[in-house]
């Protein structure tokens, strides 16, 4: 069966197509329109994976939508009515916003891709991140937490999964949290009030987190209370995010926490303002672990699995989910490379395919490289336009030259094969750099990624190393795989890996198998040979404010116009004239 | 390959679908119990508000009579 997923409308709109069980195709379209976060309807997304498998519309068995819009429409409509009249303006707003084309998806697939009605299925939304948690984890059977945001009424589903291998494939999702009570909304509401953007900043809130003391957890608790059944309730006393459209959190939350951070305003962490940041973040960020680790507890009590599959955006935070994988008492944590919207539509097409039709199950390839791959020959033509010499190297030579140039301190485009699926950088659109000193960190803040000071950089290391440098439990590399928690850089190297060590002596490592990456892999490799030290600074190769790169033409207009000093697409290999001019540097290795 | 249709066509098609989505609407409310089906009514008019600014979208030459209702 060809069944396609599709996610859009709110924020990170993807496409994912699966042929006969297995994923042959999945990308985000902000990487295709090159708008961050771009939320509409994923045409580009939709017609690159269906050229990819040189498909037509009507060949589709199917087009899965992530959620079912018509349940969303009556969840916003029902809870504008209840803060009536305090929400008469969000009302008018959500009317609008839902009624042009959000609520009409059926009808938009049927315009733009030409499927018949009848092909066209919903899934709601925490079925799909379900979905995409458990179908594409290495497990038979796991117990599934997914937490976002809010999907259609949901907010928080707890549940298990099974795909026997001879029987049906099953998801089921015990109970829910409805919305307004959030864990998503709740984390997006400090996120805003610390001056950040709701669905970026979230990032930023756990990094400083890492610069606070928890010292207001009991006025974090006030707003987030546990409930009698384990659950948990928001005081929506403290927050607006439900009767308004430009504010998310209320006077009496201002009241409890004192004024809010102006986006604008730097974080001086050397003030008392900057520091009552830092500690709301850090306030937060415990209470939001604490609830979670009591629902996992709880979920691991009564399912008796060794295995936890987590999604939904809050899996991304890496912290909260190493200490589920500490506390919880589950063996092994799996969250995919894309736990969040984007993912879901993956997430989507598999419970389709499993469960909608009931195919038989397929194990899905370990991996988060569904993307469009990448074509050296743009490289070539590129460079020859601009007069740069271009280098066409076989893989030992390529990997040496990569080795000298981090050595000596350079910083590396890197571009190998298809791209990621997820917010995460894995080794395939990545900016690699020596990790070894601080300011290593400080000009890639400075001169590339241009992101605040505070924000820490992560590291990557082959599997067989990761241990020696890093503080990783049971189950630690499995977290690890697609950055999905942070774990503490050994003490006697946190000196050596200054700039990937956060201020509280974690980093939110990837732990590589070759099989994933096999060039990083080996480029890893050869760099601990050279340097003593197998392990590399890895983000995500964009500017602010631009989706990761694409295509080979993208990494090339990035390199241009940054401070990035080499770009590696496949075996191609390109260096600024400025810096193949300039004297060898000092090695940092 | 998608055959791209125009904005015109596409928003008919759109039109034509609100019907079924409306309906899929009214049974989710219905099947709420009676806690919910009050608001049936104001379901349905807000679906109809919606199909008339898509028909403003789809066709231009009505947008400023559409939008002089509001």
């Amino acid at each position: 069966m060809k069944i396609l997923g599709v996610s859009a409308h709110y924020h990170d709109a993807a496409a994912a197509l699966v042929v006969d069980g297995l994923p042959v195709a999945a990308v985000q379209e902000e990487r295709l329109s090159r708008r961050k976060n771009d939320a509409a309807f994923p045409m580009g997304a939709i017609e690159w994976c269906l050229d990819q498998a040189g498909l037509r519309p009507e060949d589709l068995d199917a087009v899965v939508f992530y959620e079912r819009p018509m349940l969303k429409f009556d969840r916003i409509l029902t809870s504008a009515l209840r803060a009536f009249p305090h929400s008469r303006r969000a009302f008018a707003h959500a009317m609008k916003n839902t009624l042009g084309e959000k609520a009409w998806v059926r009808g938009l697939i049927t315009a733009q891709l030409g499927v018949r009605r009848d092909k066209i299925l919903f899934t709601e939304h925490h079925q799909s991140h379900a979905a995409a948690a458990f179908l594409t984890a290495p497990t038979r059977r796991a117990a599934i937490l997914t937490t976002d945001g809010v999907g259609e009424w949901a907010t928080t589903t707890v549940g298990r999964g099974e795909r026997p291998a001879d029987g049906p494939t099953r998801i089921i999702l015990d109970r829910e949290v409805r919305f307004p009570h959030s864990l998503g909304m709740f984390y997006s509401t400090f996120t805003a009030y610390l001056g950040f953007a709701i669905n970026e900043g979230e990032y930023k809130v756990m990094g400083l987190a890492a610069y606070g003391r928890p010292s207001m957890v009991d006025q974090v608790r006030k707003v987030l209370r546990r409930t009698p059944d384990g659950a948990f309730a928001l005081d929506l006393d403290y927050f607006e995010f439900h009767t308004s459209v430009t504010r998310s959190f209320s006077r009496r939350f201002v009241d409890l926490f004192g004024p809010p951070r102006l986006a604008h305003e730097p974080i001086d962490l050397e003030t008392a303002e900057g520091r009552r940041f830092a500690d709301i973040a850090a306030s937060a960020q415990q209470v939001l672990e604490e609830v979670l680790v009591d629902l996992t507890r709880r979920l691991k009590r009564e399912t008796g699995l060794p295995d936890l599959c987590l999604g939904g955006g809050v899996a991304l935070n890496g912290v909260a989910n190493t200490r589920i994988l500490a506390e919880s008492g589950f063996e092994r944590l799996f969250v995919p490379s894309a736990p969040g919207d984007a993912g879901s539509a993956l997430g989507a097409a598999l419970y389709a395919d499993r469960i909608h039709f009931g195919n038989p199950d397929r194990d899905i390839p370990d991996h988060p490289f569904w993307g469009p791959e990448l074509d050296e020959a743009d490289l070539a033509r590129l460079a020859g336009e601009d007069g740069l010499p271009l280098q066409i190297l076989d893989e030992p030579a390529l990997i040496d030259l990569s080795v000298e140039d981090l050595a000596h301190g350079r910083v590396v485009g890197w571009m190998d094969g298809a791209l990621e699926f997820g917010p995460r950088a894995l080794g395939h659109r990545s900016i690699l750099t020596a990790p070894h000193d601080l300011a290593m960190r400080d000009r890639l803040n400075r001169d590339i990624k241009y992101r605040e000071e505070f924000r820490p950089f992560a590291p990557v290391v082959p599997i067989e190393a990761a241990d020696r440098f890093f503080v990783l439990p049971p189950g630690g590399a499995r977290l690890a795989r697609f950055m999905s928690g942070v774990f503490p850089v050994r003490a006697e190297w946190r000196e050596r890996l200054a700039a990937v060590t956060h201020v509280d002596g974690t980093a939110r490592v990837q732990v590589l198998e070759r099989d994933m990456a096999p060039r990083l892999h080996d480029l890893l490799l050869a760099y601990g040979r050279r340097s003593g030290v197998p392990v590399l600074l890895n983000t995500s190769f964009n500017l602010a404010g631009e989706p990761i790169v694409n295509r080979v033409v993208e990494g090339y207009s990035t390199f241009r116009r940054s401070g990035i000093d080499v770009l590696v697409a496949g075996r191609s290999r390109i260096v600024k004239r400025a810096v193949a001019q300039a004297a060898p540097r000092e090695e940092v290795a | 390959m998608i055959r791209h249709r125009g904005r015109f066509h596409r928003q008919m098609i759109v039109l034509g679908s609100m019907a079924g989505s409306t309906l899929e609407l009214v049974q989710g409310l219905w099947r709420h119990g009676s806690g919910r089906r009050w608001l049936i009514p104001l379901a349905v008019f807000l679906c109809l508000t919606g199909a008339i600014l898509v028909l403003a979208v789809s066709v231009e030459a009505l947008a400023p009579f559409v939008y002089a209702i509001f």
